[in-house]
């Protein structure tokens, strides 16, 4: 059966890849984002208001740096994950 | 073995169920409109918003639940509450929670008409609302379930007082008394929690001793798990190979919980979003998620490490949801146990009350008002929404009632069910809100086909299906939700986008709702 077949073939793919290459994606998902964060322009004072739903993201200073230590914590736990495989 | 309390317990208990109450009352005498009750007057702060966010995703069931799984599985369910979470509380706070904020809807099918049209709308607005209506009932009978397991009482009593005293404030207060309420049970449920860890360490003799407990009691019950993973047994890793024992293989973990089912619950869940659309201003909003991320990193240390403590010290517990419950019993003295079920009953009702406020609003916003075409005098609101979270909670009083009475696989079945329009209500509202091109019909469609699929996987990996059509089941794993919501995207994606290609582009007024990535309001 086709889905069998297809099913079968992922998962032997899946089950092949290096488990080292793999705890990297998780390091590397928040990683991307946390690089992506300090990339986004900062929020101009008083910037906030008269806003369309279009406009881009751009965070305030003291957002970007709590998020930053949200996203760290992240990094350093699958960081270890990975490291101490 | 139920844990006995003592006098104490209950003065406790019942001074922290009266204080919560009442605060929420309190709050409720001082509503005058539908926008109060709905949106909290749009007048939240972040810091109450963000603890609200927590107490709302733990309910009483995950606490003993994680606690279970850990026990069962080892520390990757944290992987639940940090790559599950995390990212997407920050993607979310920073590209989907402002737009939604700044339309100034009360619901994600309101912001979903205006971006597509009505069909979408009802589309997504009829799945939350049974999704919310029946989940309302499930946390209830669990929660029962546990509170009669732990301390012997009776599960109908349970389940009558639990949506009383829930249903009472939210009665009441609206979104304000939630997220105030929300606000003391998360201090309480981390305090709990807290407890039991720090007990539970120094029973065992800290860290270093758990890690080592665990690996031996591992040889003792799998010596064959020694040689899983280089050596390292399961229970003390975070990421698991594709073939492991666990329902918590990688590839799930990865593409079905962190890019779908996570994002789709932040982004998308409308007891969520809903505390977010009632903040002060934008900059609250976007604070009241990344506090809430903040928090969310310290969850499991709290609620799934005690998993592990329970294994290094009580290795052959019949069942792992067992695991808090001993905790529990054998390292708190009597007095502090009440600390824990107020914990316990504080993730409880703060899920409760959250998910009676969003299918009240739901109800109203995306049915009585859009059928009376918005010709509602916002003071009738209040009223409707008051009655409407009433019969909400009578329904699901009923409803936990008649499932406590039914078999335990159409408890399950109901739970699974319900977990399949995440993932294709989340590709809507990411076409919606970041590609121009995507049509309301595209997306209708594309929702539809994505539940449908899910559905169709559901049934085709039935053991009975499969065995009475020949076929072996479709997936390996025990419960394969994660990769069904997998499947259930990808297919909404591809219908979508097809779709969308084949119908005319939405008018400039709805792509004013599409983000763009070339907006004028940095300063570098």
């Amino acid at each position: 059966m086709g889905l069998h077949a297809l099913g079968e073939w992922l998962r032997g793919w899946l089950v092949a890849v290096p488990m080292p290459l793999v705890r990297a994606l998780f390091v590397l998902l928040p990683l991307l984002l946390l690089v992506w964060l300090w990339t986004l322009p900062l929020e101009r004072p008083g910037g906030a208001t008269g806003l369309k739903a279009s406009d881009r993201p751009a965070p305030r200073r003291q957002l970007r740096w709590a998020a930053t230590v949200a996203l760290a914590f992240q990094v350093a736990i699958y960081a270890w994950e990975w490291w101490s495989g | 073995m139920a844990t006995q309390l003592e006098a104490v317990d209950y003065i406790v208990l019942v001074v922290y169920l009266g204080a919560t109450v009442g605060l929420g009352l309190w709050i409720g005498a001082r509503l005058k409109t539908g926008k109060d009750y709905f949106l909290g007057g749009r007048s939240l702060p972040w810091w109450a918003i963000g603890m609200s966010l927590v107490a709302t995703d733990i309910g009483g069931t995950d606490i003993i639940g994680v606690g279970g799984q850990s026990y069962r599985y080892g520390l990757a369910v944290a992987n639940f509450e940090w790559i599950g979470c995390v990212p997407a509380m920050i993607v979310g706070a920073f590209v989907f929670i402002p737009i939604f904020w700044r339309s100034g809807v009360y619901t994600i099918p309101e912001f979903m008409e205006r971006r597509f049209h009505v069909g979408v709308r009802v589309a997504l607005a009829a799945c939350w609302l049974l999704f919310m209506a029946c989940n309302l009932g499930i946390m209830l009978l669990a929660s029962a379930r546990m509170l009669t397991a732990l301390f012997g009482w009776d599960s109908t009593l349970c389940i009558v007082l639990t949506a009383l005293l829930a249903g009472g404030y939210t009665f009441a207060g609206g979104l304000s008394a939630v997220v105030y309420t929300d606000m003391i049970q998360c201090g309480v449920m981390i305090a709990g929690c807290l407890l039991v860890l720090v007990l539970g360490l120094v029973e065992v003799g800290g860290v270093g001793p758990l890690a080592q407990k665990v690996r031996e009691r591992e040889q003792e019950l799998r010596p064959e798990a020694a040689s899983v993973e280089e050596g390292r047994p399961e229970h003390l890793r975070l990421v698991l190979p594709a073939d492991t024992r666990s329902p918590f293989p990688w590839p799930g973990i990865l593409f079905g919980l962190a890019l779908i089912l996570s994002p789709a619950y932040w982004i998308g869940n409308q007891a969520i979003v809903q505390r977010s659309l009632g903040a002060k201003t934008e900059f609250e909003a976007q604070a009241a998620y990344v506090w809430g991320a903040v928090l969310k990193n310290l969850i499991p240390i709290i609620i799934a490490v005690p998993g592990l403590i329970a294994f290094a010290l009580y290795p052959h517990l019949e069942n792992g949801d067992q695991a808090f419950p001993t905790l529990v019993a054998k390292l708190l003295p009597g007095g502090l146990r009440a600390v824990f079920l107020a914990a316990f009953i504080a993730a409880l009702m703060s899920s409760i009350d959250s998910y009676l406020n969003s299918a009240s609003t739901i109800a109203t916003r995306d049915f009585y008002v859009r059928m009376r075409r918005g010709e509602v005098d916002d003071r009738r609101l209040l009223w409707v929404g008051r009655v409407t979270t009433g019969v909400l909670s009578l329904w699901a009083i009923g409803f936990a009632i008649y499932l406590s009475e039914t078999s335990e696989q159409i408890y399950t079945i109901f739970q699974t069910l319900m977990a399949f329009f995440q993932g294709p209500a989340f590709a809507v509202i990411l076409a919606g809100l970041l590609w121009r091109r995507a049509t309301g019909t595209g997306a209708f469609v594309g929702f539809i086909s994505g539940v449908a699929t899910a559905v169709a996987l559901f049934v085709l990996n039935h053991p009975t299906v499969a065995e009475w059509l020949g076929w072996p089941r479709l997936f390996q794993i025990e419960d394969p939700f994660l990769y069904f919501s997998i499947w259930a995207f990808l297919v909404t994606a591809v219908v979508l986008a097809g779709v969308s290609w084949l119908t005319p582009q939405e008018s400039e007024e709805k792509l004013a709702l599409v983000v763009s990535w070339r907006g004028s309001r940095q300063t570098g």
